[in-house]
């Protein structure tokens, strides 16, 4: 996939970023895009505690944030004391994540930032049909609820037969 | 549940199905199951009987209750609960974890929850039609039904039982919720395969398997409700610490 230039800063849009600098890019995205906005962080990569303390050491405030966590549960952490948080039982149940991007959505006031992160693990546990009918049902809603969305995945799945379908749903591919 | 906290949806997210406007003036029963009325034109058609299908484990004794509750709590629509299986004490007891007091509406006469014994279809009728006129109730609920029809001699008994029970219904202006329990692999929607032809509504609960997370979603569905443009789409649907909840704005991947 190459990356192209729509607009500066696109409603719905796909990153792929190196495995070495993952996080740290994904943060500066954030960062970006996510200014004047609360934004939705759907982590299936790492516990809600420590993506929230990376978050924070970049100046990101709590306040603007609801996450998803897809991580905790399955690795028995402790998950009673979050009031910005959802805990999933894990990254495999779509459905589940589906009604949580749904329920906090409806629940945050004004503009509104979805990050997903990231799809290469929603990848390792599902299969490409259903990789696809779930990103094209987040792509279609976020787009009619007006929710700016980045998606991110690792460099190395940029080719595989899910991005490239997935490359179709949004607006712009960027490569970091 | 749900009672207190049912949330208007946003006029914008809501499908298709609920933007229609019905065409006759049939009266909406709420349903107090937070996201079905959206499906369902705003709520079970009134004085209808609608058969609440689902396999073991998938919430149709919890939906049913809710149901009664919602209607007692919160809408001043008194409720008679008929269990053929589980004492009423069983039924007011289980649900206490959803933080209903079930026992508090009975003894301000909202709620009747009765055991009848089943000899004659009849006599259990009239049994139905003096507590509805005891507490001037809006809705009933039976659970489950299966108990009744398996009293019959045949199928076709059981299917004539049903809609005098619909009339019955109609006549009382009371709204009904009969509960069906289905065995697992069954192709039907009832206990005979016929009740589902004679009510006024069909709504399916069921567990969908999905190998890819090893585990199973729950799923409602509107297969059948009369006088509405209900919504064919399979929704999620979750058991929530305060009663069940359908999402007819996600999907079941």
């Amino acid at each position: 996939m190459e990356s192209t230039t729509v607009l500066d800063m696109p409603k719905i849009a796909l990153y792929t970023l190196s495995a070495e600098e993952y996080t740290k890019r994904l943060v500066s995205i954030l960062k970006r895009a996510g200014k004047g906005k609360k934004v939705i962080y759907l982590t299936t990569t790492k516990p809600y505690s420590q993506i929230s303390g990376m978050l924070h050491e970049a100046g990101i405030k709590d306040k603007d944030i609801f996450f998803i966590d897809c991580v905790s549960r399955s690795l028995g952490e402790k998950t009673l004391n979050a009031q910005n948080c959802v805990f999933l039982e894990n990254p495999r149940n779509l459905t589940a994540i589906s009604i949580a991007i749904n329920e906090s959505v409806k629940k945050l006031p004004g503009k509104k930032l979805l990050v997903m992160d990231s799809l290469s693990t929603l990848m390792l546990y599902n299969d490409h049909v259903t990789m696809g009918r779930f990103s094209n049902f987040v792509i279609n809603r976020m787009r009619s609820l007006d929710v700016e969305t980045v998606l991110s995945a690792f460099e190395a799945d940029a080719k595989s037969e899910t991005l490239r379908q997935i490359a179709g749903f949004v607006d712009e591919v960027r490569k970091k | 549940m749900a009672p207190s906290k049912q949330k208007k949806p946003a006029q914008k997210q809501k499908p298709a199905a609920a933007q229609a406007v019905p065409k006759d003036d049939m009266k909406r029963v709420q349903t107090g199951i937070q996201g079905l009325d959206e499906l369902i034109e705003g709520g079970l058609p009134r004085g209808g009987v609608t058969l609440l299908s689902g396999h073991c484990g998938t919430g149709k004794a919890t939906f049913a209750t809710q149901f009664i509750y919602y209607g007692a709590k919160e809408k001043n629509e008194p409720g008679v609960y008929i269990t053929l299986e589980e004492e009423p004490e069983e039924v007011m007891g289980d649900v206490k974890r959803f933080g209903w007091d079930m026992e508090k509406l009975v003894k301000d006469k909202k709620i009747s929850i009765i055991k009848p014994e089943i000899t004659k279809f009849d006599s259990l009728k009239k049994t139905i039609e003096d507590e509805i006129d005891k507490i001037g109730a809006k809705r009933l609920v039976i659970n489950p039904f299966g108990l009744i029809a398996a009293y019959f001699a045949n199928v076709y008994d059981a299917r004539k039982a049903l809609a005098s029970l619909r009339r019955q219904m109609q006549k009382l202006d009371c709204t009904a919720l009969v509960v069906a329990d289905i065995k697992e692999g069954e192709q039907t929607f009832s206990f005979t395969g016929y009740e589902e032809f004679v009510v006024t509504g069909v709504i399916v609960l069921d567990l969908a398997f999905k190998k890819e997370s090893n585990s199973y979603v729950r799923t409602l569905f509107v297969r059948k409700m009369e006088k509405s443009n209900h919504s064919l789409k399979l929704v999620p649907l979750e058991i929530k610490p305060d009663g069940l909840v359908v999402y007819p704005d996600a999907e079941v991947f």
